[in-house]
């Protein structure tokens, strides 16, 4: 083979080859790096560089994939779920109860999307529950079921999904949130047992 | 040898220009999504609408693709009273470099203008002015939607609100500066 055809073809697999590299290495890497610099506070993660311009590339990637419009933590900061209280994956053939008090910020809401980022599909059009309209015990806590079965009470139907995220937003956090994302009390999600 | 180091060399190139590039892409086709200096009204969010990703349902939203190229842009609503509302800016790598609320505003009605930097203007509505990072993003208003029966007045409150460009003879003047 001639010294032409030879470098030619070194230059198609470069091509090629590092093409395939590197938009596979992004798509493969920046859920984990973003997840590497996200704060956790028990099943929750947040990241406050979400929506700034101190966000790096990997953040933004993934704020457009998954958080697009996003406000910045000056305004809103969100907190995302996608294992329980024991750290398993949450999967939708399980039933779970999320159990908690009231967060620390003007208006508060947990909504949950399936795996597609959007909202679930439901005959009753309930995505989630909020500061106004979830119902507190004598203790200040509130008790929210999310599976696919019907439940008593506070319940986030999960439709057909697989898989599915839960995120808690805070409009206006208070000055604990701001000071202590990793240790304030946020909800758990407890797996149930079926009925 | 030298097609690994090849390899290698345009993977970091894609790998980083990827890594620009999706921010851009995905807001650019979010942008596409609405019109142009002009407000449009979001209905009750739910399942069906697949707009952007994760929509908040407890909110609804106008939105706006907002172009100060040829023009001042300038946004102005009635802002409901004890409720949660805001108004936020984005530009086209998904910052979201001003957002203002019902409780920070000065004035009610509330004016909003967007300027490109250098750029000469009137302000005869006094509104706050933003000098945006580029001549395009999104303009996003959220309304809490407090319960469905709030429905009806939280329209009437959307229909007050606009977004127009002003000023665009101004700006070609000030165009060669």
């Amino acid at each position: 083979m001639k010294k032409p055809v030879k470098i030619l073809i070194a230059v198609l697999i470069a091509l090629v080859l590092g093409t395939a590299i590197g938009v596979g290495s992004v798509i493969l890497s920046y859920n984990s790096a973003v997840a590497t610099q996200n704060i956790k506070n028990g099943s929750w993660q947040t990241n406050l560089g979400t929506g700034t311009e101190k966000a790096n590339p990997y953040l933004r990637a993934a704020t457009a994939v998954h958080y697009l419009l996003a406000l910045n933590q000056s305004e809103t900061i969100y907190y995302s779920a996608n294992t329980d209280d024991s750290g398993n994956l949450l999967n939708a053939n399980n039933d779970y109860r999320m159990e908690g008090k009231a967060p620390d910020a003007r208006w508060w809401s947990i909504t949950v999307y399936g795996a597609d980022d959007f909202l679930i599909p439901n005959a009753l059009n309930r995505y989630s529950y909020n500061a106004n309209n979830v119902s507190l015990d004598s203790n200040g806590k509130f008790s929210i079921y999310v599976s696919k079965q019907q439940q008593a009470g506070a319940w986030l139907p999960l439709g057909d999904q697989k898989r599915f995220v839960l995120a808690l937003r805070l409009y206006n956090p208070g000055q604990s949130v701001r000071t202590n994302p990793a240790t304030i009390e946020l909800p758990h999600i407890i797996k149930v047992m079926k009925k | 040898m030298w097609t690994a180091l090849g390899t290698l060399v345009v993977a970091v190139v894609v790998h980083i220009a990827t890594l620009v590039a999706i921010p851009l892409v995905i807001m650019n086709a979010a942008m596409a999504k609405f019109p142009v200096n002009e407000l449009s009204m979001g209905p009750k969010t739910t399942a069906e609408n697949r707009l952007v990703v994760r929509p908040c349902p407890d909110l609804v939203y106008s939105v706006a693709s907002y172009d100060v190229s040829k023009g001042p842009v300038l946004f102005t609503a009635q802002v409901p009273v004890d409720t949660y509302w805001s108004v936020s800016l984005y530009n086209q790598d998904t910052d979201n470099f001003f957002v203002i609320n019902d409780r920070q505003i000065k004035s009610n009605p509330y004016n909003l203008l967007l300027v490109k930097q250098g750029m000469k203007y009137e302000n005869p509505a006094n509104a706050q002015v933003v000098v945006t990072p580029g001549d395009r993003g999104l303009l996003l208003v959220r309304h809490l939607l407090v319960s469905d029966d709030k429905m009806n007045e939280l329209i009437e409150i959307q229909k007050q609100a606009s977004v127009k460009m002003i000023n665009a003879q101004a700006q070609a003047s000030t165009s060669s500066n």
